[in-house]
């Protein structure tokens, strides 16, 4: 990509983000406003439930437990002419990739 | 315009609060402080730091754009690009950035009193880590989750990606090696330490089996079987020291014990990951956090006194824990509490893959890092409400201070930290422990303190009990850390070794698997192995290394950051990453010319073997250390070497760097920016 293209690029973004006139306050809320929890786009966030359903659910994401039903349910969106992998196979492939890269610092 | 009011007011509030809180402890002379200011001026500074700095970078310098899809959801696959709620991502973040460095470096550093390093944690955070660990995360970010090695190939030139990726495999060569070494202090002669921390690889060999076969992917179930298994190892490890018999089993000196962690790493590199490494991770990861959670409440519960004074006399350079002066040693020992080069490699690669919008990328990578700085802060309360002559009698090593207790407490006494024999032996005997002399590193330190602030909020009674639990705590993610890196140091190799031979670069081919892993091993268990037979207790001269190593890698993540920036025509903003940079570039050079020049045989490593070699010439070693000097000897020099390639590493991407901006400036040109283009976000309304 050449450079004339990223800076057209980047005035829309200004433009877009509407970050260029505003004081350091006014963007401050912006962003405060923007990331209020009912904007969270997963599963984890839909709004009829409960704190503690919420919490929970958090918490199964958080730990990786619900991954398999999210891959079911991604699969089935997706590409649902295909079998999805079983939960065994799915749960090795996942921490083969897992692995396969810097996870851990010091 | 009521709430504008109302929230001016606030922060003021907040900022006058920080002011006192950090006043009241760099003013503070000859008195305790309560450790409650140090918790207040941290929180304050990065609470400030985060809702203006950060936002200012957000919005001005970076225009983050909450309009624009970001990879994961551009690229959305269901396995390693999925947008994910930031809570998790950020969960995800922190475990995988908080790693056994921002325990040890503070602890280390408390030897030149609490304040140097309490005020480079907190000010190096916000205004050098979190900017690093947030732009490295946007840039990523904008270029499809390219790794920091790949950014610095496209946006500078193949010189600069070729630098990032050999010093990333050194630093975790020394990294691993300081951290086993870390390790093998803690369990020496410890039975109750040792038979822990053994019964921890079972223990995640099970839940790995549970998780894997048993009841595939149920990671919770897991999870908390493991953490009730560890609980029960450390009152097990507590019954293993009272019989005779077993406690002979687990009784080692150093030695043995660091070939056995040697062993360990090579079995783990070559296990697959679901018997051993991921199940150990998660248990070290529920530990990790319940246990920093514990923590802050124990000492926000207690607030303890801090007793270390705000300086002491070593920051001239005589300290006995290692050897050098405030400027530049406390900015290389503290090193990832306040600026960590590791992170950018997180930050760029797994976590952007992640993000659902741009606008988490404040909270995950300024938030995150600041998060981490915390755990450095809450290191050194522990460090430093320790009496200080309890604080020097554990970690000076024999080397320095001699190996008779009488003799050890009569010259730390003299430096006017006063301890006496009878107090160690009582906190030894309380602590569950033989003695507590000259156990350097950092962990068994960190470990009194924990357990006495632990002791102190949950019942005195237990204190033995608190003890392992903590040095079991870091033990097992120390491990983690040398499984995931001994791992990850192979799969460089063999990505290296494939453009020598190509079969040797096929990550699933038993031999190459085999001699890559033992070349990785080798190379940190050579380090480890010298660390162990130096009787200065080879944290002297590793800790420093790896400070250097993980500063350097963080300058050239900041390298990549400025030249984004020039080149993205905001020269103006060049000063949030090159000011940070230009510090770096300041303290790793001078503790590198420190490194090698220096004639005080505690700092200078040249110095250091020469002497050596002088005293082994003129016959008036013992035979015991006559027999080990070559080989310290060989290995001072090697790390000056080393010292030296790392310095020259930094210089090479600098001069790059500034030779792309200024070709740039000119009109001259350069690698184009490497960024995806603009796309609209679907998942939500912006």
């Amino acid at each position: 990509m050449s450079n004339s293209v990223v800076e057209k690029n980047l005035e829309e973004t200004t433009s877009a983000a509407g970050a260029g006139d505003q004081s350091i306050w006014a963007a401050g809320k912006d962003m405060a406003r923007q990331t209020e929890p009912d904007a969270v786009v997963h599963a984890a966030g839909c709004k009829s439930q409960s704190f503690w359903q919420r919490a929970w659910s958090i918490i199964r994401e958080l730990s990786g437990d619900d991954a398999y039903e999210r891959y079911l349910a991604h699969h089935s969106a997706c590409h649902s002419g295909s079998m999805p992998l079983a939960r065994k196979d799915f749960f090795r492939n996942q921490q083969q990739k897992k692995w396969g890269g810097i996870q851990r610092c010091c | 315009m009521k709430k504008s009011l109302l929230s001016l007011l606030v922060w003021l509030a907040v900022a006058m609060l920080g002011a006192t809180a950090v006043s009241g402890i760099a003013l503070n002379r000859g008195e305790t402080v309560n450790a409650l200011w140090f918790v207040t001026a941290a929180l304050c500074i990065y609470a400030i730091g985060y809702r203006f700095y950060a936002v200012w970078i957000a919005t001005k310098v970076l225009l983050v754009d909450p309009s624009r899809a970001t990879p994961a959801e551009r690229l959305n696959n269901g396995h390693d690009y999925v947008p994910t709620n930031r809570w998790v991502v950020f969960g995800h973040h922190f475990a995988a950035i908080a790693g056994p460095g921002p325990l040890v470096g503070p602890t280390l550093a408390a030897q030149f009193g609490y304040l140097p390093g309490t005020l480079w944690i907190l000010f190096g955070a916000v205004l050098g880590g979190c900017v690093q660990d947030m732009v490295t995360l946007f840039n990523s970010t904008r270029r499809n989750g390219r790794s920091l090695g790949q950014m610095a190939r496209d946006e500078l030139g193949a010189i600069g990606g070729i630098a990032a990726l050999i010093t990333t495999l050194f630093i975790m060569i020394i990294l691993i090696a300081v951290l086993g070494l870390v390790v093998v202090n803690a369990m020496k002669h410890s039975p109750w330490a040792t038979s822990t921390v053994a019964a921890t690889i079972p223990i995640a060999m099970l839940v790995g089996v549970y998780m894997h076969s048993i009841r595939p992917g149920r990671v919770l179930e897991g999870s908390l079987l493991g953490l009730i298994l560890l609980l029960l190892a450390v009152a097990g490890g507590g019954w293993v020291e009272q019989q005779p018999v077993l406690r002979e089993l687990f009784d080692y000196s150093g030695l043995p014990l660091a070939w056995a962690v040697i062993a360990y790493g090579f079995a783990a590199a070559i296990l697959p990951v679901w018997l051993l490494l991921a199940p150990r991770d998660y248990l070290s990861t529920y530990m990790k956090l319940g246990t920093v959670i514990l923590l802050m409440l124990a000492i926000v519960w207690m607030q303890p006194s801090v007793k270390m004074p705000a300086f002491t006399q070593f920051i001239d350079g005589t300290g006995p824990i290692f050897g050098g002066t405030l400027f530049p040693f406390v900015f290389i020992t503290i090193a990832c509490g306040a600026i960590s080069g590791f992170h950018a490699l997180i930050a760029s690669g797994t976590t952007p893959k992640l993000l659902s919008n741009e606008r988490d990328i404040r909270m995950i990578g300024y938030g995150g890092m600041a998060l981490e700085s915390f755990v450095a802060i809450m290191a050194m309360i522990a460090a430093t409400v320790l009496d200080p002559g309890v604080f020097f009698a554990i970690n000076s090593p024999a080397g320095v201070v001699g190996k008779e207790a009488a003799e050890a407490v009569a010259k730390i006494s003299s430096w006017g930290f006063p301890v006496t024999v009878e107090q160690m032996d009582l906190l030894a005997r309380q602590m569950g422990e033989a003695t507590l002399f000259a156990r350097t590193g950092g962990a068994p330190s960190l470990a009194v303190g924990m357990a006495s602030i632990f002791g102190s909020a949950f019942g005195q009674g237990m204190l033995a009990l608190w003890y392992h639990f903590a040095i079991m705590f870091e033990a097992i993610f120390i491990l983690t850390t040398l499984d995931a890196g001994t791992r990850v140091g192979r799969f460089m190799l063999q990505d290296m070794l494939g453009n020598i031979w190509e079969p040797l670069g096929r990550t699933s081919w038993y031999p190459s698997v085999l001699l890559s892993s033992g070349i990785v091993v080798a190379a940190w268990g050579y380090f480890l192995y010298i660390g162990v037979i130096d009787p200065n207790g080879g944290v002297n001269i590793l800790w420093p290394l790896f400070g250097i190593a993980n500063q350097i890698l963080a300058a050239i993540a900041l390298c990549v950051a400025t030249g984004i920036l020039v080149k993205s025509g905001k020269l103006k903003y060049v000063w949030i990453t090159a000011l940070p940079l230009f510090w770096l570039v300041i303290i790793t050079t001078s503790a590198v010319w420190e490194k090698i020049s220096s004639s005080d045989v505690r700092v200078g490593l040249i110095a250091a073997a020469d002497d050596l070699a002088a005293k082994l010439a003129s016959g008036i070693l013992s035979p015991e250390k006559a027999a080990s000097a070559p080989q310290l000897i060989f290995n001072q020099r090697l790390d000056a070497v080393l010292a030296v390639f790392f310095a020259c590493m930094l210089w090479v991407i600098v001069l790059d760097m500034v030779r792309v901006c200024f070709r740039y400036l000119y009109g001259k040109p350069v690698p184009p920016l490497s960024e995806a283009s603009y796309q609209l976000t679907r998942l939500e309304k912006a």
